[in-house]
């Protein structure tokens, strides 16, 4: 029971990162057609962004080279990381997407591929600006937030397992991310905008929306929501390099299709199943060793074809037939 | 242009530009590690990358530019060839080589070591195949980026798989290090070949040089295969027909194409060539290792591909060069003393992926388009067209291929029995309980309000959807499991209510593509070009312009299908279904969007094709709005409405019927 429960936070930990980064995923296909190759990299962003607020309030001193921070300053940096990948998330959308609307699909895939590796390759060299260097190709330190790895005596006792602050922190953040979003797609006329936009950009556009603004939003909600995904991703695993999104960005797009892809719950259901695949297949005991864990990755695409060809519109998408 | 002409333009052109870079790589390869020989060992060795480049892209090229099936997994082909050349000349090397070195075949250990070299790239290229048929037949049912998204996955699991395979403890691939050959190179580079072995010279002198099997001869020698075998490919039957799926799947479907064989087909024939270049890659480079087939390969190769133009063979040659040389020219430009080795690297991959993006932004549809070298040679040396330009002569069905005229026992047998057709959509019933039967001959019409269920009474006739119940048994065949490609071969031809032509194609094309059943010359033959495909292309394009001739469209061929006005596309559409050679045709309102000028040559058209074609016993089953058309030419109605058969009858009888009447003008018209 307590190995189930164990895994169970582990689970919940992983999938709640891919379901952040899965909501950007989803909702950008929704509105465009467009699989976003960059937005594993808008996530790397959020954490580098997150790091660096937190070397900028808590700076590291000779006495203590490696502080911790306070919750409210790790709060801070979730809301800095969000305003500066919303407007990354804009200058993406303006600058490379929105010239190739009109262009054949493959073209938008293959730029956003290139604005991917541009994010990458300039994240890898070190940029020094007023004395202070920013990326590079070491790994920067996430200052975890003050006593969250401790383990919560609680759950130590009474359920057998460890449960560390941040645990909950992470759970926490993202539960209140979701129904945040939730309302707002659901309840504000930019929601519906959106919502009217994926279901068809035309008629949307003849209902007097202005599609480029709402566009443009949701690119910038996307952003936001890595950078949220990318600043727990960081206080969970206290370091951040600049190739960090690339395995948890094509995650989050499986789990994105999984829910059904431009599905905004669905989304968000998917990133939580994959953690929960991904977890306990990985943990899987034959002879006492996990014969299965170094094979993690290839997990989420072996359930990513599985579902694709069972039911490609995902678990919580509609078949659509085409219209001839 | 004809289709010998091109090829010859192709073949000098290609083989130009690969002799050049073949020669160049000949006079870098200064062999044994020499003092000075360092540039001109890179330079060979940046030239053999180039040989695989293009072979990788043109490959690919075939699958995703020609067959237009989005696959991002290339690379994994890439490394199945690789690591099987490297496994079979590494581990599997000492019992085959003892076992070729004993009595019945007594070679040479030289020998015996090119030979298990050429062993293993042909294993390579075998597994490659395979994996290719074993992926591409469940995934290819997919549609677009779903398609994209589970080829990259399907390379990503093969990575990981390579990467973490063990057995007993033991990494059996290599681990994440990889695989070396080196000390098998070595081995065999220092042992000198025996003088005694009794092979004839030319076999000798081949086995004696080691750039023939894995260096400039052989990596140049595969990328000209490659591009032989994908352009013979393109431009045939099989390549038409690929083309068609890219631009229409449906439609293609429609004229007879199998789409899913032909997808499939080009999906195995690139991925095994694929893996041909893996085994020579692993072979030069010495090592294969996880991280260079992983999913940033694949893109490489995507963007290859796609900057040089979906489907254009020369696009690919020249985007492959470019993308390979671009890294090592920006090395050359950025100064190391400003900055490390390392970040100039990454200033390197900057600088190219900017490139890419502002290669899409300014040319989405990439260097050449769908142009090939032979457009530009037509651009500049502009000719008159081939086909007079001049009024075309009246039609008549001379030359068009022998009709199949019925005996007059069979014409009594119906063609077609659909009984108690019901096409349920959620909750909506589209059609319920619809039957018709088809004589031979007969001219039929099918009318209804809007969202009567015309079409889909056509759609599920042609298999494009499978109803929820009821049974169609067309020339004596029950179709239930047959798809809308079966139903074309079985004799049944339609146009779309919304024209559907493979837009980007050529007029021409679009007809020669619609007689794809009736082509005889495979895959094989069309690589092979044997006198008999030349025959068979020929006698194709002649009847083409036949059937283009028929509608006036014959001044047409060479434009592009969605160039032509409104009025030729639904002309041409029916050229199309015609070409099919088909015993029923079904027109799904074929007057929309005419005046009534044009509305009265179709419904001349209409008999002259009954009359015309089959031996004067073609069925024609015509959906249509306009009452005018329809009670003009048809000899039966049926009339549907919500899905349910209200009438049928002459039209005479159809319009005095008080139900159709109360269907088309509402209840209170009865009563007025």
């Amino acid at each position: 029971m307590s190995y189930i429960l164990q895994n169970l936070i582990i689970a919940l930990n992983d999938g709640a990162s891919y379901a952040l980064i899965a909501l950007g995923y989803t909702m950008v296909y929704g509105v465009l057609r467009l699989i976003n190759f960059a937005h594993g990299d808008v996530f790397m962003i959020g954490a580098f962004i997150g790091a660096y607020t937190a070397r900028y309030l808590n700076p590291p001193t000779d006495a203590n080279p490696s502080p911790d921070q306070t919750i409210l300053h790790a709060f801070l940096g979730i809301l800095v990381a969000m305003l500066v990948c919303g407007v990354v998330g804009y200058l993406i959308e303006r600058l490379a997407y929105r010239p190739l609307r009109k262009s054949p699909k493959l073209s938008a895939l293959i730029t956003a591929i290139g604005v991917s590796l541009l994010i990458e390759y300039l994240a890898q060299i070190k940029w020094s600006i007023a004395g202070m260097s920013f990326f590079g190709p070491d790994p920067e330190r996430y200052q975890p937030i003050i006593g969250s790895g401790k383990s919560i005596p609680f759950f130590q006792q009474h359920l057998g397992i460890s449960v560390v602050p941040k645990d909950l922190i992470v759970l926490t953040a993202t539960t209140i991310t979701l129904v945040a979003l939730y309302v707002l797609v659901k309840h504000t006329r930019m929601g519906k905008a959106m919502r009217a936009v994926s279901q068809n950009a035309d008629a949307a556009r003849l209902m007097g929306i202005n599609i480029d603004r709402t566009i443009s939003f949701t690119f910038i909600l996307g952003s936001m929501l890595a950078a949220i995904g990318g600043c727990l991703w960081g206080l969970n695993r206290n370091q951040c390099t600049p190739l960090m999104g690339l395995i948890p960005g094509l995650k989050a797009f499986v789990a994105a299709v999984i829910g059904g892809i431009g599905n905004i719950p669905g989304a968000a259901m998917g990133g939580l199943i994959l953690g929960l695949i991904e977890t306990f297949v990985s943990s899987i005991q034959y002879h006492n060793a996990a014969v299965l864990s170094p094979y993690k990755d290839a997990i989420a695409f072996i359930i990513l074809i599985l579902v694709l060809l069972v039911k490609p519109e995902g678990i919580f998408g509609k078949a659509v037939p085409e219209k001839v | 242009m004809t289709p010998r002409i091109r090829s010859i333009l192709h073949a000098l052109g290609f083989l130009a530009l690969l002799a050049i870079l073949y020669l160049v790589s000949l006079k870098l390869d200064i062999p044994g590690g020499q003092p000075g020989a360092v540039l001109g060992a890179y330079g060979h060795q940046l030239l053999l990358d180039i040989g695989n480049a293009i072979t990788l892209a043109v490959s690919l090229n075939l699958i995703l530019g020609i067959a237009g099936q989005f696959s991002l997994g290339h690379a994994g082909f890439v490394a199945a060839g690789a690591y099987t050349a490297a496994m079979i000349s590494g581990i599997a090397f000492p019992p085959i080589l003892r076992f070729l070195t004993i009595s019945p075949f007594h070679l040479s250990t030289p020998v015996a070591f090119q030979l298990i070299m050429i062993l293993g790239m042909l294993a390579g290229t075998l597994i490659a195949a395979i994996l290719g048929l074993l992926v591409g037949l469940p995934t290819l049912r997919l549609r677009g980026d779903y398609l994209a998204i589970a080829t990259l996955g399907f390379g990503e699991i093969l990575a990981v798989f390579f990467q973490n395979f063990t057995w007993d403890g033991n990494h059996v691939f290599g681990g994440s290090t990889g695989l070396s050959l080196s000390s098998l190179r070595n081995e065999w580079i220092s042992n000198q070949p025996d003088p005694d072995a009794a092979l004839p010279a030319a076999v000798q002198a081949f086995l004696d040089r080691p750039d023939y099997l894995v260096g400039s001869f052989a990596v140049f020698g595969v990328t000209l295969l490659t591009i032989y075998i994908v352009h013979n490919i393109k431009y045939a039957t099989s390549g038409r027909a690929l083309l068609a799926i890219r631009e229409d799947t449906i439609a293609s479907e429609s004229v007879g194409v199998a789409s899913t064989r032909y997808k499939v087909a080009a999906f195995v024939i690139g991925a095994a060539l694929a893996g041909l270049a893996g085994g020579l890659i692993a072979h030069h480079k010495s090592l294969v290792n996880p991280e260079s087939f992983r999913f940033m390969r694949s893109i490489e190769i995507v963007a290859m591909v796609i900057l040089g133009g979906q489907g254009s063979i020369t696009g690919s040659i020249l985007a492959a060069i470019a993308l390979t040389l671009l890294p090592e020219v920006l090395r050359s430009y950025i100064p190391e003393q400003i900055m490390s080795a390392n970040t100039v690297e990454k200033w390197r991959m900057v600088i190219y992926s900017l490139f890419i993006i502002l290669a899409m932004l300014f040319r989405p549809q990439g260097i050449f388009g769908r142009y090939e070298i032979s457009d530009l040679f037509r651009w500049l040396f502009k000719r008159t067209r081939s086909v007079s330009a001049g009024p075309s002569p009246a039609p008549q069905t001379g030359g068009l291929p022998a009709q199949t005229t019925i005996q007059s026992a069979a014409a009594q047998t119906p063609l077609l029995i659909a009984s108690n057709i019901t096409m349920q959509f959620g909750g909506l019933k589209a059609i319920d309980n619809f039957s018709l039967t088809l004589l031979p001959g007969e001219l039929v019409g099918l009318i209804g309000p809007n969202g009567a269920g015309k079409t889909t009474a056509f759609n599920v006739l042609t298999s494009v959807y499978r109803p929820t119940a009821g049974q169609i048994i067309i020339a004596g065949k029950p179709t239930r499991r047959l798809k809308p490609h079966a139903i074309s071969q079985l004799g049944v031809a339609r146009t779309f209510q919304n024209i559907r032509l493979f837009a980007n194609l050529s007029v021409l094309d679009n007809v020669q593509i619609a007689q794809h059943a009736h082509h005889k010359q495979g895959i094989p033959s069309a690589i092979l070009r044997r006198p008999a495909f030349y025959r068979e292309e020929d006698e194709s394009r002649r009847n083409a312009l036949a059937y283009l001739q028929l509608f006036n469209l014959g001044h047409l061929a060479d434009e592009l299908a969605n160039s032509l006005s409104y009025g030729d596309q639904r002309r041409l559409e029916i050229a199309r279904a015609l070409a099919t050679r088909p015993r029923i045709l079904c027109l799904d309102e074929p007057a929309a969007g005419m005046n009534p000028t044009e509305k009265r040559e179709l419904m001349e058209m209409i008999r002259r094709i009954r009359d015309q074609f089959s031996g004067g016993g073609l069925t024609i089953l015509l959906i249509e709005h306009d009452m005018k058309v329809i009670m003009g030419i048809c000899e039966r109605i049926l009339v549907l409405d919500y899905g349910k058969t209200i009438a049928t009858g002459t039209p005479e009888e159809i319009r005095n019927n008080p139900a159709v009447i109360e269907a088309y003008l509402g209840a209170s018209a009865k009563h007025s």
